[in-house]
Formats: C-alpha cells, structure tokens, sequence
C-alpha cells in the first residue's frame, strides 16, 4: 500500500494541459466553425433524419438542419452564455463577500443569510420560475444564472477573506492608513484568486448544464435557434425509432464541454497561484 | 471487518436487484381476463362534467355516465366503425318528438337503468342533471344555452315522461345531447355532498366519481401513475365484454409506443405520426386510421396591424407550403384543408375552394398590401411538438415571401391566455368540432365577437346563415346555399391558414376488436372486445 | 450557555431564511405569465365566466393581498388546490412524496456505497489503473448532463438490450398494501415477494442514474479526503507501529471521513428532494418534480409554492441539524 507523503497528487502538466487544450479546441470550434458550415437554420439542407453521412456528418433532424452546424452553432450560444453569466457572478460576489467579510457583523451575518436563503432553492425550480416569470430571452437567462450563483461567490469570498481579517500584513496596512477598499484590493483579493478560477470554471461548467435542461424541458432557448437542450428534447422521441444522431451528438457536446470545464478546475484548485 | 460486512450487504443488494431485472415484468394480458391496458399521455383534470374540457377527462366520464343520447355505430363499408352525432341512438332518452314549432320536445326516459350503487335512474335524475349544467360555469351551460337554446330544465311530465322547452328552435338541439358535458348525474348522490356556498357539490365532483350509470366504474385513481375501472354489470344495454380497463399514465410519446411494442399495453394513445410510421408492419399491432374532421390551422390577429390587412393574409394564404406540411408534419396521414367547414360536415365544399401555394402570387400581394415589414411572431403552444414543425416550416415559407417573422413558443397556460386576449399575432392551432354542423362550427369560431373567435374576425354574410341556420332543417336547399356563401366568404377573407385535416390514428394492439371512431374522437370501451 | 445561545441565534437565522424564501418564492411565482384560468377554461365559455372565475379565486386582489392571504392559509395547514389536477396541494403532495423519497433515499445508499468504497480505494492505491479509472467515472458522472443520460439509459436498457422493464412508473402490476408509501419497505412488510421485485425493478433505472451523479461529488471529495486523512502524522503514526493497513484505513482512516461526508450526504438529502426533477421528468416517476414541472408549465400558482418552499425548507432544515450535529460532534467547532 502507498500513501504518498504530503497527501496530494501531484499536479502533472498533463492534467492542465489535455482539458485547456480541449476547451480551446471547443471554444475555437464555437467561435470559427459556423463560417464554414451550412447555416444552422436552413431547412433544405438535406433530407429531414437521414442518418449520419459523408454530406451530413452528424446526420440531418427532423426538419431537414444540419445536426452538425447546429451542435457547433449551439456550442457558441451556450458558451458565450455560461462565461457572461458566470463573469457577473464574480465581479459582484466577489466583492461583496469580500467587503462582508472584512466588514463583520451585521453586514456579514445579514448577507450571510441571504445568501443561505439563495442557496436553500432547489436551484433548478428556481431557475425555472423566473426564466417563465422573466421570459426566456438571452441576457434574462444570463441574469437569472449569474443571480443565482452570486451567493457561491460570496461565500467564497468570505471564507478566503475572514483567515486574513487580522492578519498581520493587514493590520500594517490598516495601520499606514489605507482605505477598506484598498486594503481589499491589494491585499485581499488576489489570494482569492486561485480559487476563483476555480470556481468560474465550475460556474461556467454548471451554467451550461442549467441552460440544457431549462431548453430540454421547453422554456429555455427559443427553436428553431440551436441549443444543446432542446435539440436533446426533440431528439428524445426518436431514439426509440432508432434515430439516435439527433440526442446523442448534442449530449455528447454538453459533455465533453463541462468535462473540459471541471477538469480545469479541478487543476485550478491545486495550482498554488500567488502567495 | 466493517468492509467485509459492507461489500456482502452490496452483493446481497446486486443479487436482488439482478433477479428483478430478469424476472418477467407482469405478462401482458390475455383475452381470459379481459382486462385492456392503455397507455395515456396524461391525467384526469376533473372529473365534473360540466366542467371538463381536457381529453383524459372526457375519456374518463365517458365510460362513468350515460348521457341523454349516444352515436349510431356505422360502418363505413371498409371495416371502419364510426359514429356521428346526425345519427344518434337513444340512451336516457328513450325516444323524443319534437313539436311542429321545433320549441318543445316530449322525451320518453328509458325504465330500468340503474346507478352503479343499484338506485334506479328517475325522471327526476335527468331533470336535475339539466338543472346543474344550466347554473354551473362550464361547457355544458354552453352547450345547452347556446347551441340547443334552452335556458330551463325540463319538467316532470310522470315517472317515465318529461317534457324539454327550447326558447329559440335549433337543428342541433338533441345533438349537442351526446357530449359527457350532459352526463346523467344522481342527485340523491350529488346534493349530499351540497353546502351551503357550494349548493351544485363542485369542489367535491371535482375529485370523486359520482354514482354514474355508465357502463364502467372508476375503482382507483393513483395521481399521475394509474386508473382503474371495473365494468358495471347492471349497465342498461348489457355487461360490457372487457371487464377491467387500466391507464397507464406515460407523457412520453416515445415510451407509450415501446409499450405498445413489448406488449405491455394493448392501445397507445397520442403517437406523433413518425411514430405511427413506425409501426407499420410490426407483429401484432394495428394502426387505425380514419379521415377526420379535426382541423389544423393557423389563426391570424384580423383585429390589429399588420394582419388586419387581407391583402396581407391573402398573400400569407399564397406562401404556405401546404404539400410539404402534409408529408413532411403528418406523413402524409392527412387531407388537406381548404375552407372553415372540413370536409365531412354538412354543407362542406371541399376542394373546390381554398388556396394552393403560389409563391409569386404571394410575393404581388404582400408587396401590394400595406404591410410595413413589421416583425409578425408566429405563436404556439410548445407543448405540442406538430404545432411547433408547423411553426417552424411556416416561418421559412413566409420569409422567402418578404414576411419578418419570430417564433414565439409559449407554455400552455400563457398561450391559452394570450390567444383568449386576442393578443397573438399568428397562433398554431387545431380544434376539433363536435357536432359536424355548420352552425356548430361557426357559431363558436368565426361569430362577431363570441369568446372562441379567437382571430377577432367579423362579417355579416357569415353572421347571417349562422342566425339564419338553427332554425331551418338540416337538408334545406336554402340553409346549404348560406352556408355555402359564407364558406366562400370566410376564404376570401382569409381569416385563418387553413392547413389540414389530420386522420385520426390510433395504435392497438390486433387483439382489440371493435374499436369506434366517435365524432368527438373519445374512445367508448364499452365497444371492444378483446379476440383471443 | 454558549451553545444554548448558539443554538438560538441559529433557530431565529432559520425563520429568517424561511420567510425569504417565501417571499422570493412568492413573487417569482405570482409573476409567472398565464392565467391558468384560461386554460381551464376553454373554448365554450364567455368572458364573464372567466373574471367570474378569476374572482373567485381571488387572482385579481394586489399582489400584497394575495400574499397575506396566503401565509394566513399556510399557517392553517392549507396549500391551496391545484387548478389542474382539482385536489388540494397537501393531498396531491401527499400521494407523490413517498415516489420521490423512496427514490432519493434508494438513490442517496446507493450513491453513498460506492463512493464511499470507491473513494476510500482510490485514495489507499494512488496510482492503480483503479485510481484512474474512479478519475475518469468521478468527472463523467460530474459532467454529464442528467436528463440525457436518463434517456440514453433507457434507450440502451430498455428499448435495446431489454434487460430493465418499461418505465412506466413505480411499480408494473398491483402495489403492495399502504403501510408507509414505500413500495419497497410495504413489500417487505407485508412480505409481498411480487410487488417487492417489481418496485425494485422499476426503481433500478431512474435510481442508479442519480445514484451516478449525486455519487461522483461524493467520490471525489471521500477521496481527496481520505488522501489528506491517510497522509496525515497519526496515520503515518500507525503504519510506523505496524498495524495493519486494511486496520488503519477502516479503523482510523474511515471514521474521520464521516463528519465531512455526512455534511455532505445531508445536504444531498435536502437537495435530491426538490432536485429529482430531471430524473422524475425523463422516467414519467410519479413525484413531487415531476408535479412541480407539469404545475410551473400550467402556471399552477399553488403547487409551484408549496413545493419550492416545501423543499427550501428542508434543505435549510437539514443544515440547521449538520450544524447543530457538527457543534456537538466535532470539538474543534466549539472554539
């Protein structure tokens, strides 16, 4: 039996390096690919649930699009989506939870509870009641995923920040008369910013997850646009009459995108950052 | 020793669930038994009668009550049974005449029914259920108010006689009799579950079988899993033959058709035609098809800007891809749609009106019309996968036209809200007529300023042989000139998309036998029979 | 006096949390779009009896009327009633509860078996193919979508290979007698063998694909744990005196794993119940997120309440129990 010494594995370029490149080749595919696809929209582009083909590599769906175009189209919508809302989620719980935290008492313990109150939702439900209540436009579901995971942030913030409260390089600061804020800024945050990758990885990775199901079950993106959710949904019904192309491959992206997602951020975590 | 213990209780665990797995699943059922599986989309709203507007819900108190009338079987000559309600048999009516002035019908009620419980079925039993449908909010108000005229229960004439007052004369007055919105309800039963601020028992018909007179019981009720119902053996016109009818309730399509493959039910309800399609030739099971008067359409806001310019919906008319809708949406199982009467219902003129798609004719009328490039969002409910197909393939055909369009899916609720608001631009839509008469059909759709007009449509011509026609009979040359005229008017106008008429299909197992397509596409079990 | 004080101050941030959750919840679903009126009340209708209707169920007071008379109901027991299936919410919430426990509960021991072991081996052969292979199922099952491999679960177990049976719901075949809503545990009580292997199969399918993914998070922080836990002095400690390693790992090794897993696993708890929605929806599992689901798209103002706050608080319940657990159990908290 061996346990190694200190405890961890250790972090091997390899763990970075396969799940980065493979988001970049993602990401790349997104943002690149639809310039050399048929349009993801066009119902003639061939004949409607022919298998997969040299023509069609993923196959045609029902209405006669292209699954492959729609799954690269969809790809672009769905990331843009996850790093925009994750991207707020940051820049306003971060900051929050970090002045919370540094403040203490009543503010802390006032949005400590919201948070918690936050959190307490079957975030699924939630998601789904205000995309209704809102409307399934884009920029609602940025914000209704970004609000949701803004408790996270906080609460990462917090518990960084609370070790370094009384920490001597801050009562120094304090001392030499810097402002909260700048105490904040220069001090506080970058130690919280190993963890932060982190966690925006992981946020994107979830955000994605939740547009996928909230398209899945008809309230999120709007057809004919190409979603990753909905074209599972629509692809449901036809795996029983053996047209598996329509789910599988939209699945299949979902997955390996978050995979991709969590891996990074799984080495993320056990990077050392900046001391 | 903890985690020797823990990986038996896993094997212990594996083991069970592995001779699960492999045991049978409960055998499918045989003709001995005589019990009938359907595999259904969804469960009962409610189940008041007066109250119920959704498919399972009629299903449900079909089999639970007799009404005053019922459907003629017909055959159709190649094995398709059929009923419609111009050839009604009597049910708690035994007979009825109607007087010259076609304002008062005497009504024989049939002796000898009884309630499940035994009690036997009165007079008084049928006046009562007349009297409920008029002071509830529901359906049957409608029917009765609007469609046979009448604004009074019946009276008692004796224990076998009562006589029914109209205050207007309609054709339709004893058809509109056969819906489950009319069932025979048992008042002794009913009123003890009255109160005070509840005098018509509505909260709790809502959720309990009445004591009906049909020929089955509803003997369980698992929310959202499962409903039981047992035959009634003391049923007026004899024992049913299937004694046990089980629903499965399974909303997804692609399970109920599995089902039906594996055998585990012998009737799958609500499978989308490439499903259908997909049966074709499998062991055992047959796919009923039967032309029907369900229509598919699209609705158009005639109220406001921009579609209150016909020129614009003409134009639209024009643009439609009909042939591609019909094979590539229905498979091909439908006939095409060209006017507001379908064909199948009285007075209808078939395919010798309507639009067939020209796109450059298309082109010269949205470009001569007013229309201002304003965005039209196209509307459906995206609980219905056909609708958004429709919606989807529309789109496409309108923007090579010069129409900008959206697609606006909507939850059921707010889609159903929205269209009653007339505040849709274009809505997907179908409907299903019940009674397969004009006057029944407009009446409700295309009538100034009823509730149903969902277009927000109006012209006097139509508004005229609907007024005109209740009161004339059936066959009157002159009342099928009206209508003819408002047909041809109602196309010019062009008020709606007029799509489809999708066949009405039904996947069964080969062992059931008897099966009749109603007017009101409700299955009626008492028909069936199970061959061994 | 510490704790008591503790204690307090943790019951008062309870009722605090619940009332924000009501009111958010509250607002959110009274600005869910669609009356449901209208589409109850369909065609044959006029506009009278629709604001009659409304009227009368009280949908046209101001949103702060409305809420009011809610929370006077809640404190009465009464959730209201469903418009779509007509029962009151408390009764269609007691049929379905047992659907989603039985399968939370079947889901969180599965889960819980084999992350556990899984974890715990994973961190005592660092480098096996074993290790590796618990890497790779840990991120599959983190990553992948539920309700997508539901239906690719189904399609290869059901409708391809035909090993698992339909999933048409809880049970294919008479239920066993009610003792306590759960098939299983009613089976066995009534020693009803039938009914028993028919639950369980048709509990298999839906209850191993959550078992996957409420599993792998698990696995993964067991493991991580148990690496820390197994490099940590004392053990290095044991090793040193000799004892055994299988005795290290499960006598020493394991117990200290509990605290953090079992914050885990309750947390889980609280969350499966109102989290099953995916999983409930795909397999038609008659429970309370399937309910939830078909009453959000009905614009079925009642049920959405009754079951968002319903599962809010339970979740919030349960953390009040870990906390209230930990501050007992762990005596480093007490500082």
């Amino acid at each position: 039996m061996s346990v190694t010494a200190a405890g961890r594995r250790p972090l091997t370029r390899w763990r970075v390096l396969v799940p980065a490149a493979g988001l970049a080749a993602i990401a790349l595919v997104a943002l690149v690919g639809p310039f050399f696809l048929v349009d993801p929209l066009d119902v003639g582009a061939g004949d409607p649930l022919s298998p997969p083909s040299a023509a069609h590599l993923f196959g045609v769906d029902q209405y006669g699009m292209d699954v492959l175009s729609r799954v690269v189209s969809a790809g672009r919508i769905d990331l843009l989506l996850a790093v925009s809302a994750s991207a707020i989620a940051l820049v306003v719980g971060i900051p929050l939870g970090a002045f919370a935290a540094y403040r203490g008492g009543a503010w802390d313990q006032g949005l400590l509870r919201v948070a918690e109150s936050f959190q307490a939702f079957p975030t699924m439900l939630l998601a789904m009641g205000v995309t209704l209540a809102l409307g399934p436009s884009v920029p609602n579901l940025v914000v209704v995923i970004a609000v949701v995971n803004i408790p996270l942030y906080m609460r990462l913030a917090r518990s960084a920040v609370i070790p370094l409260r009384e920490a001597d390089f801050v009562l120094a600061a304090r001392c030499a008369g810097r402002s909260t804020f700048q105490i904040v800024r220069q001090h506080i945050v970058p130690n919280i910013t190993q963890v932060a990758i982190a966690q925006f990885s992981v946020t994107c990775a979830w955000a994605i997850q939740v547009l996928a199901g909230l398209s899945f079950i008809g309230i999120g993106i709007r057809m004919p646009t190409a979603e990753w959710g909905s074209m599972i949904r629509q692809g449901t019904d036809h795996m029983v009459t053996g047209q598996w192309w329509l789910s599988v491959f939209p699945g299949l992206a979902i997955l390996l995108t978050v995979l991709a997602l969590n891996q990074i951020a799984a080495a993320a975590r056990r990077w050392s950052g900046p001391s | 020793m903890r985690l020797r213990s823990l990986a038996g209780g896993v094997a212990v665990c594996a083991a069970l669930a592995l001779a699960a797995c492999s045991a049978d699943s409960d055998p499918p059922a045989s003709a001995t038994d005589s019990v009938l599986t359907v595999a259904v989309p969804d469960d009962i709203q409610t189940l008041d009668p007066m109250y119920a507007n959704f498919a399972r819900a009629h299903n449900a108190l079909q089999q639970i009550y007799d009404t005053p009338v019922n459907l003629e079987t017909q055959d159709r000559g190649n094995g398709q049974l059929v009923g419609t309600p111009d050839k009604l048999k009597g049910s708690a009516f035994e007979s009825w005449e109607r007087s010259a002035d076609g304002l008062t019908y005497t009504v024989k009620i049939r002796q000898g029914m009884t309630f499940h419980d035994g009690s036997p079925v009165t007079a008084e039993d049928v006046v009562y259920s007349f009297d409920r449908a008029l002071n509830t909010k529901g359906g049957a108000n409608w029917l009765l108010t609007q469609i046979a005229f009448v604004t009074k229960p019946p009276v008692v004439v004796d224990a076998s006689t009562i006589t029914l007052t109209a205050d207007k004369p309609s054709a339709l007055a004893i058809q509109a009799l056969y819906m489950d919105g009319l069932a025979i309800l048992d008042q002794d039963e009913v009123k003890s579950h009255a109160t005070t601020d509840d005098p018509w028992a509505e909260k709790w018909l809502a959720k309990n079988a009445g004591n009906g007179s049909g020929p089955y019981k509803l003997t369980s009720w698992t929310p959202d899993q499962e409903v039981v119902f047992e035959a009634f053996d003391g049923y007026w016109a004899g024992a049913p033959a299937i004694k046990k009818i089980v629903w499965k309730i399974v909303p997804s399509a692609a399970q109920r058709l599995a089902l039906l493959r594996s055998g585990d039910v012998d009737i799958a309800e609500s499978l989308p035609p490439d499903q259908l399609a997909s049966l074709k030739g499998a062991d055992g099971v047959t796919v009923l098809s039967a032309a029907s008067q369900n229509v598919s359409i699209v609705g158009m806001n005639n109220g406001r800007a921009p579609l209150s310019d016909k020129a614009l919906r003409q134009g639209i008319s024009y643009a439609v891809d009909y042939d591609r809708i019909l094979s590539q949406v229905y498979q091909g199982e439908a006939e095409r749609l060209y006017g507001p009467i379908p064909k199948g219902a009285a007075t209808s003129l078939g395919d010798t009106i309507g639009y067939k798609q020209d796109v450059e004719k298309a082109k010269q009328l949205v470009g001569g019309s007013g229309y201002d490039g304003a965005t039209v969002k196209i509307a459906f409910d995206n609980s219905k996968q056909l609708h958004e197909q429709i919606a989807v393939l529309l789109k496409s055909q309108l923007d090579a036209v010069g129409v900008t369009t959206e697609l606006e899916p909507l939850t059921s609720a707010v889609f159903s809200e929205r269209k009653a608001k007339k505040d849709l631009d274009m809505y997907v839509d179908e409907s299903l007529a019940w009674i397969n008469d004009p006057d029944y059909i407009l009446s409700l759709t295309f009538q100034c300023e009823v509730y149903g007009n969902y277009a927000d449509y109006c012209n006097q011509t139509v508004d005229d042989a609907i007024a005109k026609g209740w009161a004339m009979e059936a066959d009157d040359p002159v009342r099928v000139a009206l209508f003819e005229n408002a047909q041809r008017a109602l196309v010019d106008d062009a008020p709606w998309l007029f799509l489809a008429q999708p066949n009405y299909r039904m996947a069964m197992s080969s062992a059931v036998q008897g099966f009749v397509v109603r007017q009101n596409e409700v299955p009626f079990y008492y028909d069936l029979s199970l061959k061994g | 006096m510490r704790t008591a004080s503790y204690l307090a101050r943790r019951l008062v941030y309870f009722v605090v949390s619940v009332l924000g959750v009501l009111v958010i919840t509250f607002v959110v679903t009274r600005a869910l779009p669609g009356n449901p009126v209208y589409l109850l009340a369909g065609p044959l209708t006029d506009q009278a009896k629709v604001d009659a209707a409304i009227r009368e169920l009280g949908l046209d007071r101001p949103l702060p009327a409305q809420f009011v008379a809610y929370l006077g109901d809640l404190v009465h027991g009464d959730l209201g009633t469903s418009l779509r299936t007509s029962q009151s919410v408390v009764s269609d919430l007691g049929s379905r509860w047992p659907a989603t426990a039985e399968l939370a509960l079947f889901a969180i021991v599965v889960a819980v078996g084999w992350a556990l072991l899984v974890g715990t081996l994973a961190a005592v052969f660092p480098r096996s193919v074993f290790a590796r292979a618990a890497d790779f199922v840990g991120s599959l099952g983190v990553s992948v979508p539920e309700f997508w491999l539901a239906t690719v679960v189904i399609l290869v177990f059901f409708t391809s290979l035909d090993i698992a049976p339909p999933p048409i719901g809880r049970i294919s075949g008479t239920p066993p007698g009610t003792i306590t809503g759960f098939y299983t545990v009613d089976a066995l009580l009534t020693a009803d063998w039938t009914a028993l292997r028919a639950s369980l199969a048709q509990l298999l399918l839906p209850g191993l694909t959550l078992a996957l993914t409420t599993g792998a998070p698990m696995m993964r922080t067991a493991r991580e744990f148990m690496t820390g836990v197994l490099g940590s002095p004392y053990i290095r400690a044991g090793r040193a005196l000799g004892i055994p390693p299988a005795r290290l790992v499960v006598r020493h090794a394991l117990p200290n794993a509990l605290l953090p897993v079992t914050t885990m696993i309750a947390t889980m708890f609280g969350y499966l119940l109102g989290g099953t929605v995916m999983v409930e929806f795909v397999f038609a599992w008659p429970g309370v997120g399937k309910y939830a689901v078909d009453s959000i798209t009905a614009s079925d103002y009642a049920p959405v309440m009754a079951v968002v706050v319903l599962s809010a608080m339970v979740y919030l319940l349960v953390y009040l129990v870990t906390d209230v657990f930990h501050l007992f159990v762990d005596p480093r908290s007490r500082t």
